[in-house]
């Protein structure tokens, strides 16, 4: 390269060199300014360009307090000679570090330090304005104590209201409490029917046990009898039960409804019905029976049962429906409106719909459909190409081992770190057929112009060439079999030295 | 010196006072690279379709030729198998821009949007 240089566009010792970096997001960054700016890279401190940055890239490049090269180090302390201070900090922070007792090395280390404001300890105090104090809370049970009839020791005198608690008590103050008892706890003792309890199998009485043991003549007299004693004995303490406990809330349900002129009716049945000696329950006496078969035997008369049960022939409801009633006469109607709406619209518009009905014919595919189905997901089609000449890249058959250009055939090429032989390895059936027709001495025929061969001769030469075959085949199984150890060396050797698209074996 | 010389040779063909009164011409050598051709150029064609816009001298983009880092290894993790290679490789492209006019318009042109794939040089040099 003679001549002097071309003249460059741009005198590198006299230009300016910005880059484009990203943006710091901690300086200044509104969503206007641009995430990158330029930044200057030379160091031709003599050529200053004023004018091509914008405000916050100045900020950027400046080297004052602000920015956040500031601390860095220096690589060249002549460059910053506008500077009166070594570290970089202006003195009012520097002196505010000495006082805290961090060393001075130009570094921030106000930076670090956080505003004590809470006395959390780690969590802070959050005031939540929804919270109420008043409520008692769960954890305390209070109950109401207003009922409590005290023991007649206490008490000195007999007055009808002494015996209540708030003539004992210190203090009273009214208190909203919540309930004590869980509304769960009190569902299930209002259950007061028990059903839910009671076995599905009804066979047993429930001291079945009892009555096999008594002797028999007594059972069916003490059955009825001891179901109803134990009834009544479980009302009693169930009522006892719901006294103590639940007799707040029961109360409170029962008086605060006001009393009616039908509860008073009610309390004087109710008595009636309990003192009367009557046995009221379900009849079944002998001088009622009669009268029992006849009110059954007349209840059904009045529905045609007959006729649904004794026809053979299959009929719908609708259809068994006589012309007498009247709901026979509505369906009636309802059928003849409906045919003459459907006659009427026949009448009038007449349109012929085709529907295309996929039979088994037309579902047969032909191979354009076939393809279509498919999606490029699964089926990648690719042109469809004549299939090249895979041994396209192996060099030609003058070369018995490729690698040995021109060292001869009885030099084996040494290579890679560990000096094995490089390509010492059969490479193709021909070759190994080239091998053995040398070694056999056989010279090849010349080739006769195609057409003229006689069939002889053509057999001759197939017959040859099938030894050649299988003399091939046989010496390199035994070529294999004596060098394996030798070829997984040789193999190694190749991945090393030699590229990758050779074929191996 | 040869440099220097030629600088100074080097006037522009607009007289300061004549045509572009108050400001003064800079020259602007603008570096674009990018591992991906597709953004690089697209900043490329922004560029140059904005100096146009702007009656700008432009010289430009000019295509360095793309450098091709290569690196080879092993595909196995261990030594055992077949010997496959790997061949990786990172394609740098590089274009390069000029253009001659003042530094408020140049300020305006570089304020496209450019992706964040792309590397921007700029260098600025008085005339």
């Amino acid at each position: 390269m003679g001549g002097k240089k071309k003249k460059s566009f741009i005198d590198k010792k006299r230009s300016a060199t910005f880059t484009l970096v990203a943006r710091d997001s901690a300086s200044s960054s509104d969503p206007l300014s641009s995430n990158r700016v330029f930044v200057r890279t030379d160091n031709h401190y003599d050529y200053s360009v004023p004018g091509f940055l914008d405000s916050d890239e100045e900020q950027y490049n400046r080297d004052g307090e602000s920015s956040i090269f500031a601390d860095a180090v220096e690589e060249s302390g002549a460059r910053y000679a506008g500077r009166s201070n070594g570290s970089g900090l202006p003195e009012e922070v520097r002196k505010e570090i000495l006082e805290l007792g961090l060393p001075d090395d130009g570094y921030n280390y106000l930076m670090h330090l956080r505003e004590i404001r809470n006395q959390g300890g780690g969590s802070a105090y959050y005031e939540n304005p929804r919270a109420r104090f008043d409520l008692v809370p769960l954890d305390v049970k209070a109950y109401d104590a207003s009922r409590v009839r005290l023991n007649s020791d206490a008490v000195k005198d007999d007055e009808p209201g002494v015996d209540t608690i708030y003539k004992v008590a210190s203090k009273s103050a009214p208190v909203r409490v919540q309930k004590a008892i869980d509304p769960d706890v009190i569902r299930l003792l209002d259950d007061s029917d028990l059903s839910r309890f009671g076995s599905d199998v009804e066979d047993l009485e429930e001291d079945f046990v009892l009555m096999a043991n008594q002797p028999d003549g007594e059972e069916d007299e003490n059955d009825d009898v001891q179901v109803k004693k134990s009834g009544a004995d479980e009302e009693a303490v169930y009522e006892r039960e719901s006294d103590s406990e639940v007799d707040d809330e029961m109360d409170d349900v029962v008086q605060q409804r006001v009393r009616r002129p039908l509860d008073d009716a009610f309390d004087e049945a109710f008595k009636e019905y309990l003192s009367s000696d009557e046995d009221n329950g379900p009849i079944f006496g002998d001088e009622n029976q009669a009268e029992l078969e006849e009110k059954l035997k007349g209840a059904l008369k009045d529905f045609n049962l007959e006729d649904s049960v004794q026809e053979e022939v299959y009929k719908a409801p609708a259809d068994s429906v006589k012309d007498d009633q009247e709901y026979a006469q509505v369906i009636r109607k309802c059928t003849e409106y409906a045919q003459k709406y459907l006659n009427e619209s026949e009448g009038e518009e007449r349109e012929v719909v085709l529907v295309s009905e996929s039979s088994d014919e037309s579902e047969m595919w032909d191979c354009e459909t076939i393809v279509s189905t498919y999606s490029n997901l699964d089926n990648h089609p690719a042109k469809i190409e004549a299939p090249g000449n895979p041994k396209r890249r192996l060099p030609p058959k003058s070369i018995p081992f490729p690698g040995e250009l021109g060292a001869g055939k009885d030099v084996i090429t040494l290579g890679g770190k560990e000096m094995l032989p490089v390509n010492y390895l059969p490479q193709r059936r021909k070759i190994m057929e080239g091998l053995v027709r040398e070694k056999l001495g056989s010279a090849e025929k010349p080739k006769k112009v195609v057409g003229e061969e006689s069939k002889e001769e053509k057999k001759e030469r197939k017959v040859a060439l099938k030894n050649e075959r299988r003399e091939a085949r046989r010496a390199k199984k035994e070529l294999k079999g004596l060098y394996k150890s030798e070829t997984q060396r040789a193999q190694k050797a190749v991945a090393v030295t030699g590229p990758s698209s050779i074929h191996l074996m | 010196m040869a440099a220097v010389a030629g600088y100074g040779a080097m006037k522009p063909t607009t007289k300061l006072g004549v045509e572009e009164p108050q400001d003064q011409l800079n020259r602007i050598h603008i570096t674009l690279s990018s591992r991906d051709v597709k953004s690089l150029e697209k900043v490329c064609s922004d560029l140059v379709k904005g100096a146009k816009d702007k009656q700008v001298r432009v010289k430009g983009p000019v295509r360095m030729p793309t450098k091709v880092l290569h690196i080879t290894t092993r595909k196995s993790p261990c030594g055992e198998g077949t010997n496959t290679w790997d061949r990786f490789e990172l394609r740098i492209h590089k274009r390069v821009i000029q253009l001659i006019s003042t530094k408020e318009v140049v300020k305006k042109i570089t304020e496209i949007k450019i992706e964040s794939s792309v590397e921007v040089d700029v260098r600025i040099a008085n005339l």
